[in-house]
Parts: structure tokens; C-alpha cells; sequence
């Protein structure tokens, strides 16, 4: 534990430690830097999108040390030592993560632009509760907002994810 | 302004908080508190009232706990998140209304990264918790390097985002009395859709003796430039039996007390006229859980 | 292809079995561009790059109307970092804007007319000091009065926003079929209300920008995310000064569009001259904030409707209507145009005139906005058929059903339908909601119905609706096609790969898009009026016909047959005559290209002015659109008398498509219709302006959009019509629903509690005081 106050000066960049996607990066990083242009612009990872810069969309939306939070008002300097997971880590391989599959399956995907922050609320979610209903699945994704599909086959695409995850599990 | 980016900010993270009242101490005005960041990072990027020092005290871990006892009552850490509440034990025991409240909070992002602290600082007349912490007899305790202060929580709004905080203070906690077991609670709020700001909204705490209402605390949000208990419709229910006349007739009461405006999210007519129900709403809910306890 | 060498073909054992009539149309093939969506790799504009790339930043006046006296830039241009400042100075006076009125140019002139109005551009090094840098400019203004309604901006004494237009009024539309003063003369009733919709923003979930590259030889190269690369590109050359081959749209990601890149955006043309200013790319991204009040909108409506009936039909209707056009006039009279005509065509009627005024007003701009004018007429038309069967005892479906138009009609307006499936749809949807059974208190079903366009012709250019696509087969049978619309969203890419595969017997694996880039995609006007499904599935058609036909050639030779007597089926060529003699595509591909030197390449050029000229009667109407769908969208709500709140249980949507190329995307676009159509209906809460003429909204926190939680249950239903005017029967339908939901929710209320909102968006707060009324009247 560090006891020493720790003071990032305007203007001055400092160094950070941070995983994202399993991968250690030390980035060099400003204290007004956000997560989000972090990972854009010095990671080049940019499937997270800035959609209103005031976590009114959440289509920035990053799994920040197991939880669903919004890179566009975190602050990249605070997040020293920090594991984060954006929707460029959920790939096995070359094979799509059940989730992304049940979005290209159920024709989820329209423009694509909410899609990340989509896919990275729904992995939060069924890590939480793998079984979820309709209407929880709806609760939980009240703050992702599409403006192509009126939700349904973003919602049939969770129901059918879950499914596949409670399958792998039990295989 | 743009979104995408910050103003520049010189970023203190203190590893304590007595670390971080002495920093604050030692620039009281143009240092300011960064908790979860989810209202101040977007007031810095839509205005120019950003500050040039921000106190980043997020991760502090000895002001993140809730503890609850029958004897002593409630205690949040201000850096308790929304998430925090919706999944405590103690909110489901004791103060339903605060889990009605964060259930339904903004988003889960939000929730992760909100505080409660930084939802009393804030000082919303539209902050949802308000009003259930004003139903609550709650109290917020604040630190700085001089001896530390008590606020009660109907004395800490003074207007529009605008609350008793000194320079150089912090708010630590949230308190809150015991309630009884006789006592229940709900939070009711009208919004425009399921992730909004409310249009009104209304917490009630009540215990019921006899078929009277024994105690009633009544707080509304939305409907007045800070968010407000309505004394008198309280003072009113008080003894009386609780009946949908006497209950009608203090939501009428409490119509007749507010003044809210009209803006883009509702009229002040529907303000008005939906506060009442809101009240009449949450007293019902309030009821209920006291039958099925 | 004299020097065929013929190599004699036996009939083989097995036989070609004939399979579906159709074997990728119809299906619900997998997008081709959503693997790379669901991985985050597909590229938006923001995530363009190109090495050295700048920060572009638009200064906007803060004045709703004002004089610009002078521009100081000198403290912005010294600032470190800053490498261009430009004003209406550095750039050509070119007005951009609709080909009928060009009157924006890309940065203020002397005037700037309205809070958000392109005033000067920086380009620095980062974002925060783009923004810096607008701090530094000095920017004298003389405030001029303002109106922010028509209905001022109209009046005789108002000063003209443009003041070569002499008045706001910036165009006029007016139509008369029949002869509407006799019909209302002859009519048993006449009814007369008026309606009002609002502003809505479009929101996309991308804000609006463009990345160029002016290098220095002379190219310039943008990444703009367009419904229109090719008409972006012919009017950004014209803006600049470039020769159209010197200019290129590049294929970019486009996150949601709904008719607001449609056109050529003034970012476009500042971005290029930031660039070629600096001598770097420069990187012009809106913020979700100039978003809301810099972007185009859709047209605030006033519109009166007047309808005589006589013998229990509609015979003769008056539509009028005022829309806002804002600062700028843009799309507004082409909207205007288009809500009168689609006003002649709901239903059979004998007589309709329209009267239409587009309005400048200091205000956001308005311009396409999905639906096209089809929101403003469609809430006014199906909510006063509701009000006329109500005040007539009618029920609404059969008054309908009676007026419906059917296969092979021709309206007022002189629109041929060759196919029309309204019928069906009106009682698919209402079977959806059950509607012959009771209802609960308090709850109520509404119906309206929908009337489009698909395919326009002469949005752009004079009569032009044309698309072009090229196909290329290789050795292997494998084919890139290359069209000029974009990938937007709804599925161009893969419907148009469905297409193509249909059209020469392939799998789609074997089929490769090129679409939104203007030097690899073929010429094309734009993806608007549901047209890519129209038009470019038509000159794919073309092109797989030429492509067919050079390799039925070589393969007759080969088998020793007639070309005409060969087919092709499921990647081989069959005879005709004997399904036992066939070779594959591969085969004979290869031949064509290892045996005989030659290549395969077919181009179809569709446009429906040359291909239709000799069917009479076809499309008589001024403009007017290649094929017409319908649609009937039902719903039920319950209403909660004492706070006037509302919840949808069901919206059934049954739309006639045609056929559905692929319905997982049919049904994506339905419901994405729903989401806008419901959005203006109940919660997007138009753009409002403060006393000074600013805007309020400038974040989602202020204009709502529906969540997960909002949307209710949608029933997503398709009538297959096969409409001879498409190929396979095919019709563009990703607009009508939403000009559809607002009348179908006012009708629903009024049924519930006897409630008749005429103005939407309809709210809680409207239905409650409406209610109070109600009880007064006792």
C-alpha cells in the first residue's frame, strides 16, 4: 500500500500501470486524460466509443477490475494498477465470445455503434446473474442506448447468450 | 465545451483521508473533492466552472462501508456507491425507500461509480436520495482540519447545487436514526423515461399505533429549488387514522405547500397535481410492507 | 468470342434437382458486416487516424440572428500548436444546399442566423487546444431580431433571414388533383382539424464529422460517414474547387444516420479547408452537445386538415402545412413536397389540393429526417380519420378497410400500385392485438396506417434515381460486387450480397461488397427514400444478367447447346432441356479466363426514367417514387387517469415489403422505425429555445430517448406482396412505421379514455390536463 499522497501536476504526464485485456501496459498519461481516449488514442483499442462524454449513452462502457463502468468519466491517472476489459479482449482465438455470436445470430447489430458498450454491459450482467429474465436483462441495460433497433434483438441476443454461457458451464 | 475532453487539473490522490483534509486544508479554495466523478467530471467538461485542483479521494476504502445497528442506526462512508446501497442488506431490512431509490438510480454504470456522498454534495433538488435522506432524520458529518461538524440533512441545502459545505471540509458520512420495526418506508419518483432525472419525487417514512399514523415524515424532490420535508402535512397526519380521506386530504395539504416551476421535463401543473399522487403512492407502498412485515 | 474452343459436355448421372424458386432471398443470412461490429474493428470516423492528423473545432455564434461585424484571429493563430484558423475568407463562396436552393454557405458570410452557425474553424494538435484556440477569436456581432416560429418569421415585417429570398418563406408547394371545391361542395361532411408535430433531433448514437486529407498533390480524401458518398463527393468538389476526380469518399463506418447524412454537411467542406490550410489531415468530430443544436433536425409541422365524405368514403381532402425549416433551407422544400404528395396517396380518393410554405426560422436546421415528411402528414391524416369515424359512428378499421387502396391502383396523385398489401396489413395487425376481443377499462387499441415512398426520383439531379453496380466473377465463381450506397446500418451490404448470390446461383461466401467508397464503388445518388433496396438491387440484376449472359455463352459452347437454353442454378449452368447436362460456374470461369483470355465483368445501370419510359402510366406523378409500401401499426395502452401516465402493451407493425430480402434485417429496420416513431410520439422533446433564441438541450439528459425498459412488446410482421416493380418483388420499407406510431397512439388514447392530443409529442402532462377538462365538463 502506498502511503505517499500522490500528486499528478497539470500539464505533466505520468507513468501508469495498467492491464487491459490481460495485457500489462505502462502508459505515459496526463491527469485530465479519460480511460476512454487512453485506450483510443495511446492503445489504438478503438471499438470503445465516445458517444456523449457524459455518461448519458454508455457506449463507452469498460469492465474496470470486474465491474461495468463508464471510461468517458474515468479519470486514467486514477486508474493505476487497474485490469481493465474492453470488447477487443473478448475474443477466444479467432472465435467470437457467445455473446458476440448471439448478437451476429440474432441480428442485433445494426450501425454497430453501441455495440461494444452493449456487449460490455451484457458480459457484466450474466457474470452477475447468469440466468436473468426479460425484464432484468432490460433493467440492467436501461442506460445503453441504441438508436437503430428498439432493443428487441439486443435483448433476444442476452437471452440467447445467457443460455449459451449456462451451457459451456454445465458442459 | 466539448465532451471528449477535460480541462487540465492538477490530480491529488491522497492515500488517507487525513491526508486528504490536510491537502484540503492547505488550499481550501481552489482545491475540490473528486469522489465517483459521474456529476463534477461532467460539470468540468460542459462549463467553466472547473476547478484547478481536484482531490481525487475515490479509493479510499475507510469511507466505503455501510454499518448498520437497531441501536445506533445507519451509517454510510460517503464513498458508499449507489451500487453499494442497492445491494445492502441493511436497505432491505430497514430503509426500503433507499433501495427503491437505488434500484432504479440513472444506470449500472452510474451505480458502480456514483457515491452517496457525492450524491448529498451534489445537491440536486432532483437528486433522487435526497428526499429519503430527509425522510430519514439523516445527518451528514463532515471533516476538515478544524473540529468536525454534524449537519443536519433539512439544513444542508441552501439552494440549487448549493449546500453548508465549508471550504476545506469533506463530507465523510451519511447518518441516519434507528427506525423502528413498526416503522416503514417508500420512495416514489415520476420520471420521463426508466433512465431520467424525476419530474417529482416523494419518500415517506411512517409507523402506524392503533390504527394512527404514530410518526409520518414526508419529503418531496423536484419541486423546489432544494428538496423539502412538508411539515405541516405531516403535523396534519399525525394521530389521525389512516384512511384514503385522511390520506387524500394530506397530499391536498401537500399540493398547497410546494411551488414547483415548469421546465422540459414536466409542468408545474403536473408537478403539482402528481406530487400528491406520488405522495399518496409511496404512502401506499409504505403500507403494504408494513402488512407484510 | 469466335475463338471458343467447344469441348462437348455428357449428359452425367446425377441430375440438376430444381430447388426453391428462391434460395438466399427470403433468408435470414448472417450480416457480413457483423463480425466486425460485434469485435469492435468495424472503423468509425473517430477511429480514422491518418499520421500527423489534427484536431478540427468549429466556432458557432452564441447569437440566434446577428451581423458579424469582424473576426479577430491573430491570438488564436499565435497560440503553440495551432496550425489554421480559417473564415468565410479562406474559402470559395460556394452555397451548399438542395440543387433547388442553395443557401448555406460553409462558414457565416456577414450574418450568422442561428445559435450554433458556423462562424470559424481551428485546426491544432489536440482537442483541448482546438478548443483553446476558439477562446482566442474575436468575434464583433451586431445582435438582428430573431423569430424562432414560422408563424413570425412569416409576417410581412419580418427582416429575411437570406436577404435574397426577399421573404422566410423560403419555398412554397402547391397541388391540386380533381377538383377539391367542387368535392367539398358535393360532400355529405366536412371535417377540419389541425395537427401539430415537433422537432426531433436525430441522435445518432455517432455525432457527425468528417476526416480529410487535402495532400499536396492536389488530392483531397475524406472519410465522412454518408448515406450518399457520391453526391457528398460531387458537391464537396464543387465546394472546394477540385475536379471531381481529385476528390474521394472513403468507405468509413456510419453509426446511424435516419436522413441526417444525406446531404453535404458544411463540417465537410471546413474540415477539407482546415487541411488544406494546414498542410495535415485534420480530424473534425461534433460533440454530443453541438449535436443536439448543429446538426440537422427534423421539420417541426403545422398541418390543417380538411376532409369532405360522401357516401361514407373520403372524397375529397385539404391538407396545408407550415414547416420549420430553421436557418437554412436545405432539405425543406423537398420534405415539403414530399408530405403533400404522400398526403394524395393514403387512401382512394376523387379530389386533394395541397398548400405547403417551408419557413426560415432562426433556428437548428431541418432537414431529412427518416420518414421524410410521411411523421408531419401521417399523425395528422390517420388521427382525423379516427376523429371522422368517431363524429360519423364508423368503426375506424372498416372505414378504413373501405377506403383502402388495393393492387393496381392508381391514386389521385397518379402513383400506380403494383403491388398493395394494405388489406392484409390492417388485418395482420390487428389480429396481432387480438382486436376483436373485449378490453379492460381504461385500456384502448389504436390503428393507423402508413403510406411511403422507395426509390425517388430526382432528389439530387433533375429526374435522376439511377444506380449503378459492376460485377466481377473471378476463376473460382466468387464475385465482388460494387455498388454506390453505404453500409448506414440497415443492411445494405448484405441484402445487396443476398441479391447478387440470388442473381447468379452462389452462396454468399462466394460474394464479396464493395460499397461507400467513391473510386471502388460504382455510381450511385444515395441512400435515401428506402431506395438501395429499389435501385441498386435492380442494377445488381442488370449486372448479373450481363455477367449470366457472357457465361451462358461460353458455356453453350462447351456443352455443344444454345446459350438460351442454359440456366444457372446453385453455382453450376444447366440445360434447360436436359438436367444432366451441366457444368459448374467454376468451370466454365475458368475457362473463360485461363482457356480464352478474357474476364468476366457485368454493369447494370438502373434508373427508373430510362427503364420505365415505355411502360405508360407508370409513374405520371411529379418526381414520384418506383414502388410504394404500406403499412398498418397497431397498439394497445392502458392509461392511469390520475397521473395521465401511459404504457404501451403491444405495437404490431405490419408492413408491406414486397418481399423481405432477409428478414432478420426487415424486422431490425421495423423496429427500429417503432423506436422512432414512438420517441417523437411520447418522449423526444423537440429543441427548445430560451428568450435569447439558444437552445437548452444539450445532452441526453435533457432530450430523452426510450430504454430497454420503455419499449414495449413489438410484433414485427411482413406481407409479402412480390411487387413487380422490384426485382424479386422486392420494395425499400425502413420508413413508414414511424411515420405511422404517432396516429396510432393518439387513436389508442382517444379510445381509452376519450382523450384527443393533437400535438405531439403526447405526454402525461398533456393527457392529464385533458382529463381534468373532462371532469369539469362533467
Amino acid at each position: 500500500m502506498t502511503i505517499e499522497t500522490k500528486i499528478h501536476e497539470a500539464g505533466v504526464k505520468q507513468a501508469i500501470h495498467l492491464t487491459v485485456n490481460g495485457d500489462s501496459y505502462e502508459l505515459l498519461v496526463f491527469s485530465n486524460d479519460t480511460l476512454l481516449n487512453v485506450l483510443r488514442n495511446d492503445l489504438q483499442l478503438t471499438g470503445t466509443k465516445y458517444g456523449c462524454g457524459t455518461g448519458d449513452c454508455c457506449a463507452c462502457t469498460v469492465q474496470v477490475d470486474g465491474q461495468s463502468m463508464l471510461s468517458c468519466l474515468s479519470l486514467a491517472s486514477d486508474m493505476d494498477g487497474a485490469s481493465v476489459i474492453t470488447v477487443e479482449g473478448l475474443m477466444n482465438g479467432r472465435d467470437l465470445h457467445p455473446i458476440q455470436e448471439s448478437f451476429v445470430e440474432h441480428g442485433a447489430v445494426q450501425c454497430g455503434f453501441c455495440t461494444p458498450g452493449m456487449i460490455m454491459s451484457i458480459k457484466s450482467l450474466l457474470e452477475e446473474n447468469p440466468d436473468p429474465s426479460e425484464t432484468e436483462i432490460r433493467h440492467y441495460l436501461r442506460g445503453n442506448l441504441c438508436r437503430c433497433t428498439g432493443y428487441r434483438k439486443i435483448v433476444d441476443a442476452a437471452l440467447s447468450a445467457a443460455k449459451k454461457l449456462v451451457e459451456a458451464r454445465s458442459q | 465545451m466539448s465532451t471528449r475532453v477535460l480541462p487540465e487539473f492538477t490530480l491529488i490522490v491522497p492515500p488517507t483521508l487525513d491526508a486528504a483534509i490536510a491537502i484540503l486544508g492547505e488550499r481550501p479554495e481552489q482545491a475540490r473533492i473528486l469522489a465517483g466523478g459521474t456529476d463534477m467530471l461532467v460539470e468540468m467538461k460542459c462549463s467553466d466552472r472547473g476547478a484547478k485542483t481536484l482531490v481525487k479521494i475515490g479509493r479510499l476504502s475507510e469511507l466505503n462501508f455501510i454499518t448498520y445497528n437497531p441501536a445506533r442506526g445507519l451509517t454510510m462512508g460517503a464513498l458508499t456507491t449507489i451500487r453499494a446501497i442497492a445491494d445492502s442488506p441493511a436497505m432491505k431490512q430497514s430503509y426500503s425507500l433507499m433501495l427503491d431509490a437505488a434500484r432504479d438510480f440513472a444506470n449500472i454504470q452510474i451505480m458502480n461509480m456514483g457515491t452517496i456522498g457525492g450524491n448529498v454534495c451534489n445537491a440536486s433538488p432532483a437528486g433522487d436520495f435526497l428526499p429519503c435522506l430527509l425522510a430519514m432524520n439523516a445527518e451528514v458529518v463532515l471533516r476538515s482540519s478544524a473540529e468536525p461538524r454534524i449537519v443536519k440533512l433539512s439544513e444542508f441545502f441552501i439552494g440549487p447545487r448549493k449546500s453548508q459545505i465549508r471550504p476545506g471540509e469533506i463530507v465523510v458520512a451519511i447518518t441516519a436514526p434507528e427506525l423502528s420495526t413498526l416503522h416503514s418506508s417508500a420512495f416514489v419518483r415520476f420520471t420521463r423515461t426508466a433512465e431520467d432525472l424525476a419530474k417529482v419525487s416523494a419518500a415517506v417514512v411512517l409507523s402506524i399505533d392503533d390504527g394512527k399514523f404514530s410518526d409520518i415524515r414526508i419529503a418531496l424532490g423536484s419541486v423546489a429549488p432544494t428538496p423539502i420535508r412538508v411539515l405541516e402535512a405531516e403535523d396534519f397526519l399525525k394521530n389521525q387514522e389512516v384512511t384514503d380521506a385522511v390520506i387524500s386530504k394530506a397530499a391536498k395539504i401537500i399540493q398547497a405547500a410546494i411551488k414547483p416551476i415548469s421546465d422540459f421535463r414536466s409542468t408545474a401543473e403536473y408537478r403539482t397535481d402528481i406530487t400528491g399522487v406520488a405522495f399518496k403512492q409511496a404512502v401506499a407502498i409504505a403500507l403494504a410492507r408494513r402488512t407484510i412485515q | 468470342m469466335n475463338n471458343i474452343q467447344t469441348k462437348k459436355i455428357k449428359p452425367r448421372a446425377e441430375s440438376r434437382v430444381s430447388a426453391t424458386p428462391l434460395r438466399v432471398i427470403g433468408k435470414r443470412t448472417k450480416r457480413l458486416d457483423a463480425d466486425r461490429k460485434v469485435t469492435g474493428l468495424e472503423l468509425y470516423m473517430e477511429d480514422i487516424n491518418p499520421p500527423g492528423a489534427l484536431w478540427g473545432k468549429i466556432l458557432r455564434s452564441p447569437h440566434a440572428h446577428a451581423r458579424i461585424i469582424s473576426i479577430d484571429t491573430t491570438e488564436a493563430e499565435r497560440l503553440t500548436g495551432v496550425k489554421a484558423v480559417i473564415t468565410f475568407r479562406d474559402i470559395l463562396p460556394y452555397k451548399i444546399g438542395m440543387p433547388t436552393l442553395q443557401d448555406q454557405f460553409a462558414l457565416c458570410d456577414d450574418r450568422a442566423r442561428y445559435s450554433g452557425d458556423e462562424v470559424a474553424a481551428v485546426a491544432a494538435r489536440d482537442e483541448g487546444l482546438a478548443e483553446k484556440a476558439l477562446k482566442l477569436i474575436k468575434v464583433e456581432y451586431e445582435i438582428l431580431p430573431f423569430y424562432l416560429d414560422p408563424l413570425d418569421a412569416m409576417k410581412d415585417s419580418a427582416i429575411p433571414l437570406h436577404e435574397e429570398l426577399g421573404s422566410n418563406i423560403a419555398v412554397e408547394k402547391h397541388l391540386e388533383y380533381g377538383n377539391t371545391d367542387k368535392g367539398f361542395a358535393d360532400a355529405d361532411h366536412i371535417f377540419e382539424d389541425t395537427f401539430e408535430t415537433q422537432r426531433q433531433c436525430h441522435v445518432c448514437m455517432e455525432v457527425h464529422g468528417c476526416v480529410a486529407d487535402w495532400k499536396s498533390d492536389g488530392t483531397l480524401s475524406v472519410w465522412t460517414s454518408t448515406q450518399s458518398p457520391h453526391t457528398v463527393k460531387r458537391y464537396l468538389a464543387d465546394a472546394v474547387g477540385l475536379p471531381l476526380s481529385q476528390v474521394r469518399v472513403n468507405r468509413v463506418g456510419v453509426g446511424g444516420a435516419f436522413g441526417s447524412r444525406t446531404d453535404l454537411s458544411p463540417i465537410d467542406v471546413i474540415a477539407s479547408y482546415l487541411s488544406k490550410k494546414s498542410g495535415k489531415p485534420v480530424k473534425l468530430l461534433l460533440s454530443r452537445q453541438e449535436e443536439f443544436y448543429a446538426s440537422v433536425t427534423r421539420h417541426p409541422s403545422v398541418v390543417t386538415i380538411k376532409t369532405g365524405v360522401k357516401d361514407g368514403k373520403i372524397s375529397t381532402r385539404h391538407v396545408s402545412a407550415i414547416l420549420n425549416g430553421g436557418a437554412y433551407t436545405t432539405q425543406t422544400g423537398a420534405v415539403l413536397g414530399s408530405l403533400g404528395w404522400k398526403g394524395a396517396n393514403y387512401y382512394q380518393i376523387e379530389n386533394y389540393k395541397f398548400d405547403g410554405f417551408g419557413v426560415l426560422t432562426n433556428t437548428a436546421v431541418a432537414g431529412a429526417y427518416r420518414g421524410y415528411g410521411g411523421p408531419q402528414v401521417g399523425f395528422a391524416l390517420e388521427s382525423q380519420i379516427d376523429m371522422i369515424a368517431d363524429r360519423l359512428g364508423l368503426d375506424p378499421v372498416e372505414f378504413r378497410l373501405k377506403n383502402a387502396n388495393q393492387t393496381g391502383d392508381l391514386t389521385i396523385a397518379g402513383s400506380l400500385l403494383s403491388a398493395c398489401g394494405l388489406t392484409e396489413c390492417i388485418e395482420k395487425a390487428t389480429e396481432s392485438l387480438a382486436w376483436k376481443e373485449p378490453k379492460p377499462s381504461g385500456t384502448g387499441r389504436g390503428l393507423a396506417i402508413g403510406f411511403g415512398e422507395s426509390g425517388w426520383r430526382g432528389a439530387y439531379y433533375n429526374n435522376s434515381d439511377v444506380s449503378v453496380a459492376t460485377i466481377k466473377m473471378n476463376q473460382d465463381a466468387s464475385i465482388h460486387v460494387s455498388v454506390g450506397g453505404s453500409e448506414i446500418g440497415a443492411g445494405y451490404d448484405t441484402t445487396m450480397g443476398q441479391v447478387a448470390a440470388e442473381a447468379l446461383g452462389l452462396p454468399m461466401e462466394k460474394v464479396k461488397i464493395q460499397s461507400g467508397s467513391t473510386d471502388e464503388a460504382a455510381y450511385d445518388t444515395g441512400m435515401y427514400a428506402s431506395r438501395g433496396a429499389i435501385t441498386s438491387a435492380k442494377a445488381i440484376s442488370l449486372a448479373a444478367t450481363e455477367v449470366s449472359k457472357q457465361l451462358c455463352q461460353v458455356a453453350a459452347k462447351m456443352m455443344d447447346v444454345q446459350a438460351d437454353a442454359l440456366f444457372i442454378e446453385d453455382q453450376h449452368i444447366v440445360s434447360k432441356t436436359n438436367r444432366n447436362i451441366f457444368l459448374s460456374l467454376s468451370e466454365v470461369a475458368e475457362h473463360i479466363y485461363d482457356g480464352l483470355g478474357l474476364a468476366i465483368l457485368g454493369t447494370g445501370i438502373y434508373d427508373p426514367l430510362t427503364h420505365l419510359a415505355d411502360e405508360k402510366g407508370y409513374h405520371p406523378s411529379p418526381g414520384g417514387a418506383i414502388a410504394y409500401p404500406f403499412c398498418a401499426v397497431a397498439l394497445d395502452i392502458s392509461v392511469n387517469r390520475e397521473t395521465g401516465q401511459f404504457k404501451i402493451g403491444k405495437i404490431a407493425s405490419a408492413v408491406d415489403c414486397g418481399r423481405a430480402i432477409n428478414p432478420t434485417i426487415a424486422e431490425g429496420q421495423i423496429e427500429g422505425d417503432v423506436f422512432h416513431g414512438l420517441g417523437l410520439a411520447t418522449v423526444e422533446p423537440g429543441l427548445l429555445y430560451n428568450a435569447a433564441g439558444q437552445p437548452y438541450y444539450q445532452n441526453l439528459v435533457d432530450y430523452k430517448l426510450l430504454t430497454t425498459v420503455d419499449m414495449p412488446e413489438m410484433d414485427s410482421i411482413l406481407v409479402e406482396t412480390a411487387d413487380p416493380a422490384g426485382v424479386y418483388g422486392i420494395k425499400g420499407i425502413t420508413q413508414i412505421v414511424t411515420s405511422t406510431v404517432g396516429a396510432a397512439l393518439a387513436n389508442a388514447l382517444f379510445d381509452a379514455v376519450g382523450v384527443r392530443i393533437k400535438e405531439l409529442p403526447i405526454t402525461p402532462e398533456k393527457i392529464l390536463a385533458e382529463l381534468k377538462k373532462q371532469q369539469t365538463r362533467g
